[in-house]
């Protein structure tokens, strides 16, 4: 099952999934501390797009079996939550702080955590506007971004079963995402608020040890206090009070994850020809913020691609390969709508050279030497979005330099509050420090193909990056 | 005290006391008119009036040049990323903080001491030798009486939209308090109340309309009724002013809103409006994404308008509220 390392599509992966060891497949089991055996999970792409998500039939996928295990987990989030829920468990709905909540969530047994904002990519993967149209009925209409379709989830219960808690941060956020939460609470979900805090430099000097923002220790206070009460709500929720140790044994979990992330991030990204596609390293990132709902299974998804990643690279392989040089590099700035534009961008001759999904918090360790409420408080200022557009700009032009990027890709987000100031300051500074190729656009909903438009923009801006290329030789 | 510097604010949130009593004149900068200006700093899908405000800034423009400091506070996450960056492309000085969406008891104590960070900051910038809590109360006592005698003659229904309109906005950018006011002598049939985002100096549509057609007209927002202040703070000090405004702000940011909603419900009876209309700016996610709920809870007929300051909004505009109003004619005939 080693070889080829290239990528395929969903129907071929088909005859090669049967070819899987059954040692292998009988590993990949999620929820074995709820189901007796666990539940297997190891289904195709392609059988995955039967059930509804049809963009899978236009990507390609990585060929080794552990990437496969990847898709199959992710796309499985769905079935773990309904038979969590049957077998007793209770379900929390996070939202908007992509990654902190999970920290304190996860303290708790006997319950799943999912965030409710994945939803966001739910009407590309599907090619189908169901969630919006019912989040259009109850008014979160088509200005807002797509994080809307959490609505329709919310009232269909299509996606997830119905929340015991929603854990919703608010204030220093989206308008877009803080309206669709408000009209969450307005169809009779329970919805526990706090406060996101915007970092502001303070008198007293205090940067976070990790990410190096600086923060006022007021503030800091405060925060802490909104997520002592989020532990709270939880207790309550699930009926159990938390002890420091439950939390500590939290962060150390999430610590052990995020190292994995982050190591895979440096392993690839740092790559000339990197040992994984960009598809699969946008799902594993993704995994760091919330476990995908499994806080045990995730470890091995994640190992088992890591270890790949490590043979491709002292084997000389990668998925990318068929180029005579190795592929232009590109930094990508917001998780795209429409995944299917990452295999279009590697179809051009490139790769990804860094990301700026949102998350990129959530690859920082969380602080040990202190308490598990200070850490997770520390690492909610870490958060870029909380930033201003600037500093995000700077900390996009410093991994820019480390990845070695040749070129800086922003698809915006059409409603998202934060994108019409974010776009500009991030094209400008890259530009005006790295003088290198940035292109803007956002991302149209286009079920059942690449927007022509997008499709243009993204040859263009493939063409004038190898140029640049060539002209700097 | 010569009120010689003015401290530049935006949302009725802020305790405007506060810079009375730190020596400089509020100035809640709600005006329009800058927005192309804007337009050439930032993506133009951005909420108009925060376009408008960092374009007159960057231009000096009006009521924004003579801003001297701005009291950046971090309310909806456009007019946060606005005074984000607000000082690296104007030079304009920014003393920020974050008004909270929570509403709990906590997130009013932090917001009273975030106030008093800025102060503190003010005064170590220099804009400022110190704060005087009696200047501070005595000034906020004749705001609030001043706000009673325009709360009463607006819910009377009985001044004409165009002049209540530049009452109110008087009263927010000029600080002039009435006394009283000069009230006629019957309430028009048609009575609609308006609620929704800011409606700023320069921006007349609504209530300009209104008076065309012989309406009355009700400003519940936070240019209106919703940015008058209420609560009588304990005393000067900056926590209880900062507390006070706190407690009084009832905009639909909050989280939870219920309170807003209800607020709104309860002024719409009081002033006996026959309609609301609900007039929310392009992109204010907040206002307009509540639409259907105001529909669904709101006792009277609701007209939804989106505008956006620009020319042709106010043909769209006039049309519509004449429709509105016909129809409510015809239901209270």
């Amino acid at each position: 099952m080693r070889d080829p390392v290239k990528k395929l599509t969903a129907r071929e992966w088909e005859p090669r999934a049967r070819e899987i060891p059954d040692e292998f497949r009988n590993s990949c089991r999620s929820l074995r501390s709820m189901v007796p055996g666990g539940v297997e999970y190891l289904f195709t792409p392609w059988e995955y797009s039967c059930r509804g998500d049809l963009l899978l039939r236009r990507l390609r996928f990585d060929s080794s079996p552990e990437a496969l295990r990847l898709w199959a987990f992710l796309f499985s989030e769905k079935d773990r939550l309904f038979l969590a829920k049957n077998a007793g468990a209770k379900i929390i709905a996070l939202m908007k702080d992509l990654g902190q909540t999970a920290i304190l969530s996860y303290a708790f047994p006997g319950q799943l955590s999912f965030y409710a904002d994945e939803l966001w990519w739910a009407p590309c993967f599907a090619e189908s506007t169901h969630l919006l149209d019912h989040a259009s009925d109850l008014g979160a209409t088509d200005e807002l971004c797509f994080v809307r379709a959490v609505l329709g989830a919310m009232k269909t219960l299509d996606y997830f079963p119905r929340p015991d808690l929603c854990v919703a941060g608010v204030g220093a956020c989206c308008d877009d995402f803080s309206a669709v939460m408000q009209l969450v609470e307005g169809i009779g979900i329970p919805v526990h608020w706090w406060e996101m805090t915007t970092p502001i430099k303070g008198g007293s000097g205090c940067v976070t040890p990790f990410g190096g923002v600086p923060y006022s220790a007021r503030d800091l206070a405060f925060l802490r206090g909104q997520l002592g009460g989020v532990v709270r709500a939880l207790g309550e929720t699930l009926g159990m009070r938390c002890t420091g140790e439950m939390l500590r044994g939290s962060v150390n979990r999430l610590n052990r994850l995020r190292a994995l992330v982050r190591n895979l991030r440096e392993m690839v990204y740092g790559a000339d020809y990197p040992p994984l596609p960009g598809l699969e390293m946008y799902l594993a990132e993704f995994i760091a913020i919330h476990t995908c709902s499994e806080p045990d299974e995730c470890f091995p998804v994640l190992a088992g691609l890591h270890r790949v990643a490590e043979e491709r690279l002292s084997a000389g392989l990668s998925p990318l390969a068929g180029e005579k040089e190795p592929p232009l590099r590109v930094y990508w700035v917001y998780p795209p709508t429409d995944a299917s534009l990452i295999t279009l961008l590697e179809d051009l001759g490139g790769c990804i050279a860094g990301t700026d999904y949102f998350i990129n918090h959530a690859f920082l360790p969380l602080r040990t030497a202190t308490d598990p409420l200070t850490a997770v408080a520390e690492n909610c200022f870490d958060d870029r979005l909380l930033c201003s557009p600037s500093r995000r700009a700077d900390e996009i032009i410093r991994d820019v330099r480390h990845f070695r990027a040749e070129g800086v890709l922003v698809s915006g987000i059409f409603g998202a509050s934060h994108c019409p100031w974010d776009d500009r300051v991030i094209q400008e500074k890259v530009q005006k420090e790295l003088g290198l190729p940035v292109m803007v656009f956002d991302v149209p909903y286009s079920p059942g193909r690449v927007s022509e438009q997008v499709r243009s923009r993204m040859e263009a801006f493939m063409e004038i990056v190898r140029h640049h290329r060539e002209k700097k030789r | 005290m010569n009120h010689s510097r003015l401290l530049g604010y935006l949302c009725r949130a802020f305790p405007p006391a506060v810079a009375v009593g730190l020596g400089m004149r509020p100035v809640r900068a709600v005006a329009v008119g800058s927005e192309k200006a804007g337009e050439a700093l930032v993506r133009p899908d951005l909420c108009p009036f925060v376009k408008s405000v960092l374009g007159g800034v960057a231009t000096g423009a009006g009521v924004f040049g003579s801003v001297d400091a701005w009291a950046g506070m971090y309310t909806c996450d456009m007019t946060r990323r606005l005074f984000q960056e607000l000082e690296r492309m104007t030079g304009k000085p920014v003393f920020p903080f974050q008004l909270p969406a929570t509403r709990s008891p906590e997130s009013a104590l932090w917001f009273a001491d975030s106030v008093g960070e800025m102060a503190k900051n003010l005064v170590l910038a220099g804009f400022s030798s110190g704060y005087d809590a009696g200047a501070a109360l005595a000034w906020e006592r004749k705001r609030i009486a001043g706000a009673a005698v325009l709360r009463n003659a607006a819910l009377s229904f009985r001044v004409p939209p165009m002049e209540l309109h530049r009452l109110f906005l008087d009263f927010f950018l000029e600080n002039r308090f009435p006394s009283r006011v000069a009230i006629g002598d019957n309430p028009p049939g048609v009575r609609v109340a308006v609620t929704g985002s800011v409606i700023p100096r320069g921006d007349d549509t609504v209530p300009e309309t209104l008076a065309e057609l012989g309406a009355g007209y009700l400003p519940l927002g936070c240019t209106g009724l919703a940015g008058l202040p209420r609560t009588v703070p304990e005393d000067g000090s900056i926590r209880s002013l900062a507390l006070a405004s706190f407690e009084d702000t009832k905009c639909i940011r909050n989280r939870p809103n219920a309170d807003t909603f209800k607020w709104i419900r309860e002024q719409t009876g009081a002033g006996g409006a026959n309609g609301l209309v609900l007039r929310t700016l392009s992109f204010c996610d907040l206002w307009h994404t509540e639409k259907e709920r105001f529909r669904r809870d709101i006792p009277v007929p609701v007209l939804v308008l989106s505008g956006d300051f620009s020319p042709g909004e106010r043909g769209r505009t006039g049309v519509r509220l004449q429709a509105f109003v016909e129809t409510l004619e015809a239901l209270h005939a």
